[in-house]
């Protein structure tokens, strides 16, 4: 092996490695503007919190005022938390700290980040899991049903999803106390954490998580059936039909590719109404999850605490949606 | 000749939607094995729907008035789904009259041919490919069927369906879009697989060159309906039924009222926009319509191909262009540049000498009105979602070329002027046959009153009469209107027969232009023979 045969490798590979770097550093600029742009969303989205809570009756330092507080004894605290400044001036110092993982005090004097550091991931993990088996039974269900459109499945399907959607979280939630706990005494009505505050069994969990599904399966369930439905009558689809393909094969090989972006979509509006239902889910349960911490907060109109959750949640939610517009795209520029 | 065993026997089928239009005439046909049968006939007399039945699937809510369906010994008329579905997977295949929509988009072309192989092997797919003469070997096996030519879609399907076997193979215009030279080829590989694979062949089919080069048998659809039903009562064409795939009395009649009016005095009507509204005339040095030096280049997976390649291409006013070349050599990636549909990597575009925006979303109201293009595909570019009289009435609005309270006229007219009747206008593109549906898409880029009209393979779905009548029809308002055609086609007699320039495209590069009767002799041979 010769030293010019060596340089002529390298000078070969040389323009080829420019313009693969090339490549990964664009992709790597599109990744910042999209991220940068979700970021905006969100840092728009805990000013509108602050502004809605400027405009709640009471603040903070009245809410949480222990009985026979004095006027003067309020007023100090009120300083003291900063509350006597405007709200303009409060949003811009809590904003400057977010980044540095500071989300401020809350009116009792904790870290909003030590209140929120156990509650946050046993709700993740209550939404988590209820994402999963939402998407999982509303994909059953919706191929179920379109495997034999106008059939028994699916008016079934069509019928009860309508009926679980219309049907709140709360209803839900008594109708399972009333039969897994006082009925047949499966399973405990309400959570028992473990010493580090996370839900004592998995079993805690079922109630929660089905509470949160039913009326999201409901809705999923109806999107992938009609997503279905618009790919059935795609000439593609038709064609495949026509070549004897299995009902099975059509459905999945070439109708649900198809139905993805829609299904995609509708799993994400989904994660925002999750973690909405988890604040009723989580109080019923008694779960010791953001939701309780969220009520509570809000009774105290305590800014921080409200904003650090919302921060939390909203994260989540950009983050899912923007899995979501990504299946989109995949899916679409696919076509060419 | 009767010796060969049959494979399909048709007895007497009668297909009508109960209430309304008769969709199949009676008609009787029976294939052999080792033999080839061309189904020929104006566009509506029902070969699409003759060819769906043979496989047991009929067009929504139509009903069998009479007769029976045999193939390969079951009536699949009657047969249960899963045996059905059974005949269609491994015994009989299928091929549409529009590949382009019926491969799924997200497969891509291995895929697409392994999924109905009985042998799904990658070389046996290739072979496959290979037989269905596409080249294989510049990754055309790793394309999506939207990154291939409209010729090689249809070849692409023609090698989905041989995939699996079949004893039967029904083709509905199998060469449509395809140059002459690709058509005998595709001749030849039916010639041979009926022959070697002893296969039952049927091709619907307007090509009268198709015909004679490979077909053993016969069936006009138009003259054995009319034998047929002689003693049965007419058919009613009132025209007045909600669904019908196609009428073909009234067909007949339009196309009767077409031709004459070619002949008739030229000035009675004008599809065109009011005069003021017409563009102000260069002189014939100023080229109407001018690209230079345009490239397009296609990359997937860091492959690169180049559709266009330092193109030049200019029309005068009131000239017809013709644009041929082998398929997937860039045709109508050029028309779609020039309609302002796709950017081009490098190249200018100039109207009326001014510099035009290659984005059709920059340009002016009056530069997009004129510039018309109707598309290859009719039954993918027209919204299944409207009525043929909305999809005309749209254009019609949106450039202001008609007064609301005459919409309805207007539209009208424009169906008149294609030939169909005014009661179409209610009709959904889905009830219309093939060759109906491109009437509609020339009428749709008529309404605008264009000044040039670029016409993606718009014969290529039609029988030879009606593609007649519309090309009369194109010449003639090129000569009332000083409309500028430029003239996408594989049917070189046709372009040599309405254009005075031609342009040969060959791989993406300009390889030969000139006037069209010294590079098309004739129109008999083609300038890019291999």
């Amino acid at each position: 092996m010769s030293e010019a045969a060596i340089e002529g490798a390298e000078a070969a590979a040389a323009p080829a490695a420019a313009s693969a770097l090339r490549r990964s550093l664009r992709a790597v600029g599109r990744t910042g503007v999209v991220l940068a742009k979700r970021a905006l969303m969100l840092a728009v989205l805990l000013a509108v919190v602050f502004a809605a809570i400027e405009l709640l009756p009471g603040d903070a330092a009245s809410a949480t005022s222990e009985r026979g507080e004095s006027a003067a004894d309020t007023a100090a605290r009120r300083r003291l938390l900063g509350l006597d400044r405007p709200v303009w001036e409060r949003f811009p110092d809590w904003m400057t700290a977010l980044p540095t993982g500071d989300l401020g005090t809350s009116a009792r004097g904790e870290h909003v980040t030590d209140l929120l550091a156990a509650p946050f991931p046993n709700t993740l993990l209550l939404g988590a899991t209820a994402f999963a088996v939402t998407l999982a039974a509303a994909l059953a269900l919706g191929c179920w049903a379109a495997l034999r459109p106008g059939g028994t499945a699916d008016r079934i399907v069509g019928f009860a999803s309508g009926i679980a959607l219309a049907l709140p979280e709360f209803v839900v939630s008594i109708g399972l106390l009333l039969v897994l706990s006082l009925w047949t005494g499966w399973l405990p009505a309400v959570t028992l954490t473990a010493p580090d505050g996370s839900p004592a069994s998995w079993t805690m969990l079922v109630m929660p998580v089905l509470a949160l599904t039913v009326p999201q399966i409901g809705w999923n369930a109806r999107i992938v059936r009609g997503a279905l439905a618009d790919q059935a009558a795609a000439p593609h689809v038709a064609a495949a039909r026509l070549d004897g393909l299995s009902p099975r094969r059509v459905l999945l090989r070439h109708a649900l590719p198809g139905a993805w972006p829609a299904i995609a979509t509708g799993a994400a509006t989904s994660t925002g109404m999750l973690l909405g239902g988890a604040v009723v889910v989580e109080t019923l349960f008694n779960y010791p999850g953001l939701g309780t911490v969220l009520s509570g907060a809000v009774a105290d109109r305590d800014t921080p605490v409200i904003a650090g959750v919302v921060a939390c949640t909203g994260a989540v939610i950009s983050l899912v949606l923007l899995c979501a517009d990504l299946v989109r795209a995949r899916t679409l520029g696919a076509r060419p | 000749m009767t010796d060969s065993p049959t494979a399909v026997h048709v007895t007497d089928l009668e297909i009508s939607i109960p209430g309304g239009p008769a969709l199949l005439a009676k008609t009787s046909l029976t294939l052999r094995r080792g033999r080839i049968t061309a189904l020929t006939g104006p566009s509506g007399s029902g070969k699409s729907t003759l060819l769906r039945a043979v496989i047991g699937d009929l067009p929504d809510g139509a009903r069998v008035a009479s007769g029976t369906v045999e193939v390969l010994g079951h009536d699949v008329l009657a047969l249960p789904a899963d045996r059905l579905r059974h005949l269609r997977r491994h015994r009989v295949a299928y091929v549409g009259q529009d590949p382009g929509s019926a491969l799924d988009p997200r497969m891509r072309v291995r895929r697409l041919v392994a999924e109905t192989a009985v042998d799904p092997s990658p070389q046996a797919v290739r072979d496959l490919l290979a037989e269905c003469r596409l080249p294989v070997g510049d990754g055309l096996p790793d394309r999506r069927p939207g990154a291939l030519s409209g010729g090689q879609q249809r070849r692409v399907a023609l090698a989905r369906a041989l995939a699996r076997r079949p004893d039967v193979l029904l083709l509905d215009e199998p060469t449509a879009g395809l140059d002459a030279t690709l058509r005998d080829e595709i001749a030849d590989l039916l010639r041979h697989l009926a022959t070697t694979r002893d296969l039952a062949i049927v091709l619907a089919c307007h090509d009268p060159e198709l015909v004679d080069h490979c077909a053993d048998d016969v069936v006009d659809l138009g003259t054995a309906a009319s034998v047929n039903t002689s003693g049965a009562a007419p058919v009613d064409t009132s025209g007045a039924a909600p669904v019908g795939m196609s009428e073909k009395t009234s067909v007949e009649v339009s196309e009767k009222t077409s031709v004459g009016r070619s002949e008739a005095a030229p000035a009675s009507i004008s599809v065109n926009a009011p005069a003021s509204a017409s563009p102000p005339r260069g002189d014939a040095t100023v080229p109407l319509l001018a690209a230079r030096d345009l490239a397009v280049t296609f990359t997937r997976h860091g492959r690169t191909h180049r559709a266009l390649d330092e193109v030049g291409f200019s029309v005068a006013p009131g000239s017809s262009t013709g644009i041929v070349g082998p398929s997937g050599s860039g045709k109508t990636t050029l028309l779609r540049v020039l309609a302002g549909l796709q950017h081009p990597d490098a190249g200018a575009l100039t109207l009326d000498g001014r510099p035009l925006h290659a984005g059709a979303r920059r340009r002016s109201r009056a530069q997009q009105r004129r510039i018309q293009l109707i598309p290859q595909n009719p039954l993918g570019a027209l919204n299944p979602a409207r009525t043929v009289g909305a999809t005309l009435a749209r254009p019609l609005r949106l450039h202001r070329t008609a007064a609301k309270a005459d919409v309805p006229d207007r539209v009208a007219e424009l169906l008149d002027h294609v030939g169909l009747p005014a009661d179409f206008a209610r009709r959904y593109p889905h009830e219309l046959s093939g060759g109906q549906r491109q009437r509609v898409s020339i009428a749709r880029a008529l309404a605008p009153g264009p000044d040039v009209l670029l016409c993606d393979e718009v014969t290529s779905a039609l029988d030879p009469g009606t593609a007649a009548a519309v090309m009369d029809l194109l010449t003639r308002l090129r000569t009332e209107r000083r409309l500028t055609l430029v003239v996408v086609s594989h049917e070189l007699r046709l372009v040599a027969a309405c254009t005075e320039t031609v342009h040969v495209l060959e791989a993406g590069r300009v390889t030969g232009s000139g006037p069209s009767r010294r590079l098309l002799p004739a129109g008999t041979l083609p300038p890019m023979a291999q």
